[in-house]
């Protein structure tokens, strides 16, 4: 692969070779003055992806999510999507087995679940609802967050800690307010 | 020895003059008695550093404890590593440069947070400082990260200049309202911290462009001289090239040139929208 190009230097020794280089340079040289425009073309082969994914192979990945500083940035984002994920099983989780409990007598209906939570102390009624309130609460506000963000309003390292501190005080004194109806 | 500035006239001119007398010879002995310097109270700190060896590739990455008198040591991490290597431990291996925040050679996560160790200085509290490569990047050696990939991806947005009209007999002139739209974006010294902060980018780096390079790419878009504007968002119209960016913010957040890669990933997006 490289034979080519070793050669190619070592047939142009000689007096009549640098002589015949001297002539071909000055004919190709541009008048005084003249800015030269043209790039010049890149003989490196393109960067090839495929020796790195064979190095790989023997190289250690650094540490990442369990050494990286908490921060509020990446957190509320995690818990934005863990919030989300959650709200989607229950949702949909809890929407299906309604559906399907008849058919398989689950005794998954509305007259044994208010009976069963009326059985539960008043704390475990407030804790659960919490429990529930607080991810859809939390999840609700960031979206808009997310939606202002959108409009690329917020987005400064400031806006974006005054409306994660918001979002946290909002969502936290609506689902206690959600909790405690 | 004493000093006066007295006016003297000169010429007509009044200017002031430095007047001083020669301080006599008791006064000279009685200053060479030198004064004690006070014994400097042992300072220490410690750091814990990121080893791998690739001589050694069964042994499994480690943190090795290094102790550095602060007495003698400069004020940046980079000092204190240069000091590990010089005096302590020669095989400790990381990059580094112009040591004042311009190359981007030294780039690592110090403190759990990814900046440049020559601008970083150390915290002097008792506690041990660790020190990793770039987080989920493939290790060289010690504190050297393997960033082919993301030159490699930096490469791909066409970052110069490109336009359709024939090229000018003269230079490329911008407005001064125009030139204003690149602060903030030209400063980047791709040194891949926010990159390698970024959550998205750990788990997509192999089709997600990041932080950096999307910001450069936003860096031509916006430049008044470049008429490639609709091809360069053309190109990231795909899942993953500039939509794995969820906002997470880590980005600005770590950035040591305190740019805003966020930012500017949201104004592709927008514009990508009302395209």
């Amino acid at each position: 692969m490289f034979a080519p190009r070793l050669a190619a230097p070592l047939r142009t020794v000689g007096p009549a070779a640098i002589a015949k280089n001297v002539i071909t340079k000055t004919r190709v040289m541009a008048p005084v003055g003249t800015r030269i425009l043209s790039t010049s073309q890149s003989n490196q082969k393109e960067v090839t992806v495929a020796p790195l994914i064979e190095q790989r192979k023997n190289r250690p990945l650094s540490p990442h999510m369990t050494i990286y500083q908490p921060q509020l940035t990446w957190y509320m984002s995690g818990f934005h999507r863990f919030t989300g994920g959650a709200l989607a099983v229950g949702f949909y989780g809890g929407a299906i087995a309604y559906a399907v409990a008849p058919m398989v007598g689950l005794g998954f209906d509305t007259a044994t679940i208010t009976s069963t939570i009326a059985t539960l102390p008043v704390a475990a009624k407030v804790l659960g609802k919490l429990v529930i309130a607080f991810p859809f609460t939390f999840h609700s506000f960031n979206g808009m967050r997310h939606l202002l963000w959108d409009t690329t309003k917020g987005l400064t390292l400031k806006g974006v800690y005054t409306t994660g501190y918001t979002v946290l005080g909002l969502s936290t004194v609506s689902a206690l307010a959600l909790a405690l109806i | 020895m004493s000093f006066s500035i007295v006016k003297q006239s000169v010429l007509g001119l009044s200017r002031p003059v430095f007047k001083y007398s020669i301080p006599t010879i008791p006064v000279i002995a009685a200053r060479t008695f030198a004064t004690e310097a006070p014994t400097p109270v042992k300072k220490s700190k410690t750091f814990q550093i990121y080893r791998w060896n690739p001589e050694q590739p069964a042994e499994k990455p480690k943190l090795q404890t290094y102790e550095v008198d602060m007495n003698s040591c400069g004020p940046m991490v980079l000092d204190a590593l240069i000091k590990i290597k010089n005096e302590i431990d020669p095989t400790l291996t990381f990059r580094r440069s112009c040591r004042e925040g311009i190359c981007g050679s030294c780039a690592m996560n110090i403190g759990g947070r990814n900046t440049l160790a020559c601008i970083c200085k150390i915290e002097v509290d008792g506690k041990p400082t660790k020190i990793y490569p770039l987080p989920h990047t493939y290790v060289i050696k010690d504190l050297i990260p393997d960033l082919t990939q993301f030159y490699a991806q930096y490469k791909s947005i066409e970052p110069f200049l490109k336009q359709k009209t024939p090229e000018l007999e003269r230079e490329n002139l911008q407005s001064i309202e125009d030139r204003k739209k690149l602060d903030g974006l030209y400063e980047c010294i791709l040194c891949a911290c926010c990159s390698t902060s970024c959550p998205s980018y750990w788990w997509n780096s192999d089709q997600y462009l990041g932080p950096a390079v999307l910001m450069q790419a936003y860096r031509w878009m916006i430049d008044s001289r470049d008429q490639f504007g609709p091809e360069r968002r053309q190109a990231l119209q795909n899942p993953f090239s500039l939509y794995r960016c969820h906002t997470i913010m880590n980005c600005a957040k770590t950035c040591p040139k305190g740019l805003n890669p966020g930012l500017a990933i949201a104004q592709i997006k927008k514009e990508m929208a009302l395209e």
